[in-house]
């Protein structure tokens, strides 16, 4: 379960890691999303929306990403 | 005489097969807690990993940062940059190894370490050489470092093989 929390952390930009309830309720939200006829990804985001608290509000940037921000920084120093 | 011999050989083949049959059966399988030791062991490794890539990264992000935002950054914030770099690389090159050697388990290798070994030889890499080179000749500060493959051939061969 750490991975996939850790995983819709990432990709619905939460500002906490989900616990294993909202987790699940995700889950069984998007499988009704999908029987509706919506297509995975949007489903997936739509039941984000209605699931977890803070959809969206943060976005993170990999350590690849940070590094880069900072040494280009530290380039026209 | 056939017979005691057959007999013989019954009473003491028997036996014998049924441990050598037994002793390479257990010689070259794993019970189900060696299985589950094993994968427990793979476990703990791929944290000690992250966990040590996790502070690497740290170091090299606040050395960055105190460079960037010191007024006139000198010789000593370039060290810095130039130490923790080196230390945060070293370390992607033991994911690497413990990759190539099957010390994690495949799963973790191709999603979550592949990605971040990846980024490191598209971005990562050459922008912190070329930067140390630039700050270096910038502000003369000595810095001879080279990118260079071989010094980091476990990232490049496990992308290679995972990504």
């Amino acid at each position: 379960m750490a991975d996939i929390s850790h995983s819709l952390y990432i990709k619905y930009g939460l500002p906490r890691a989900p616990n294993s309830t909202e987790i699940e309720r995700w889950v069984q939200l998007t499988d009704a999303y999908i029987r509706q006829g919506l297509e995975r990804e949007a489903a997936g985001a739509m039941a984000a929306k209605a699931t977890f608290y803070g959809y969206n509000t943060v976005i993170y940037a990999s350590e690849a990403d940070s590094i880069d921000t900072l040494l280009r920084a530290a380039r026209s120093k | 005489m056939a017979q005691c011999e057959t007999n013989y050989l019954v009473a003491v083949g028997v036996p014998i097969a049924t441990f050598l049959l037994g002793f390479f059966a257990s010689r070259f399988s794993l019970s189900k807690k060696e299985r589950l030791d094993h994968s427990q062991r793979l476990f703990q490794n791929e944290r000690d990993l992250s966990d040590r890539n996790d502070a690497a990264y740290k170091e090299l992000k606040d050395a960055l940062a105190s460079y960037v935002n010191s007024p006139s950054p000198g010789l000593d914030d370039f060290v810095k940059i130039s130490t923790t770099g080196d230390n945060y690389f070293r370390k992607l090159r033991e994911i690497g190894e413990s990759m190539l050697s099957s010390n994690v388990r495949e799963q973790t290798a191709r999603d979550t370490f592949a990605p971040l070994l990846k980024e490191a030889i598209e971005k990562t890499l050459p922008n912190y050489y070329s930067t140390l080179q630039e700050i270096a000749k910038k502000k003369g500060f000595p810095f001879g470092g080279q990118l260079k493959r071989e010094n980091y051939e476990p990232i490049y061969s496990a992308v290679e093989k995972f990504a």
